[in-house]
């Protein structure tokens, strides 16, 4: 991988890791906000993209294995935004 | 964008090692991830209370450490033919790896006292069961980054570098289900 490019995407990451952190952060023992808590999980599937497709270099070479690892974390995330959203429904 | 290693570069047994490990930590942590999600729905009334003593802040912060030890990481591993630069990446790794173990000890200090309460118990057993295991991977981990540092070999760093990126997404998919959501 290119440095520039691999710092430029982790410098992305980054800051969505920043500015996620700190929006959790805010909603200390009180629930928190789908929209907060959906920026956290979008850092999460841009980080995994970013690992399983670039550092792993599945991209295009082993797509059942690539997907069956973005699947993982994909579905604990969406069980996370699926627990907050029906606190927030019920 | 290129990768870092492909499936060519390495070794067939290598390549077999990783996957090993890779899907070995997927499986344990799913396991893991779910029990607490069924325990969750079975006491919501207990968890949410015992969520009352967690310290997300302290948790947002470690996320962030977690993130730039990954990022030194890959910097590490794409730094090939510059030994100099390629130790300094590895080190600021191990030394990450290291805060975020030391924050988390600070965090189960203040957690600490409410274990005793009967009716969190079932939430802080599993609590402590999945963060101290994922703790101990990143001692483990980062201690091998520390060895690393000091004998740099192109296949153990990406190795490494994999299976730390491995423990992140499962710090990152821990962190909102357990302390957010």
């Amino acid at each position: 991988m290119e440095s520039s490019k691999l710092f430029g995407s982790a410098n992305w990451v980054m800051m969505l890791g920043i500015v996620g952190a700190l929006i959790a952060a805010q909603w200390k023992h009180e629930v928190i906000p789908v929209l907060a808590l959906a920026v956290i999980l979008a850092l999460t599937i841009a980080k995994i993209r970013l690992i399983v497709l670039d550092f792993m270099g599945l991209r295009g070479m082993r797509p059942n294995l690539a997907r069956a690892l973005m699947i993982w974390p994909a579905f604990f995330s969406a069980l996370s935004l699926g627990k907050v959203v029906l606190a927030a429904v019920l | 964008m290129a990768a870092i290693s492909t499936s060519e570069e390495r070794d067939e047994g290598g390549d077999l090692l990783l996957w090993v490990l890779v899907w070995g930590e997927l499986a344990a942590f799913g396991i893991l991830l779910t029990g607490y999600v069924v325990m969750s729905m079975l006491h919501p009334e207990s968890f949410e209370l015992a969520k009352l003593h967690l310290a997300p802040r302290l948790a947002g912060f470690n996320t962030v450490v977690l993130l730039a030890s990954s990022w030194q990481a890959a910097l590490a591993a794409s730094s090939h033919g510059k030994p100099r630069r390629q130790r300094l990446f590895l080190l600021g790794t191990a030394l990450l790896g290291l805060l975020f173990v030391i924050l988390k000890f600070a965090e189960y200090s203040t957690e600490w006292a409410a274990t005793g309460d009967a009716n969190l118990q079932v939430f802080f057993e599993l609590y402590f069961l999945i963060t101290g295991f994922h703790l101990a991977h990143v001692a483990f981990v980062g201690l091998l980054f520390l060895w690393a540092a000091i004998r740099p070999e192109r296949s153990t760093i990406v190795t490494l570098t994999t299976v730390w990126h491995v423990i992140d997404i499962v710090w990152l998919v821990m962190f909102p289900l357990i302390y957010l959501s």
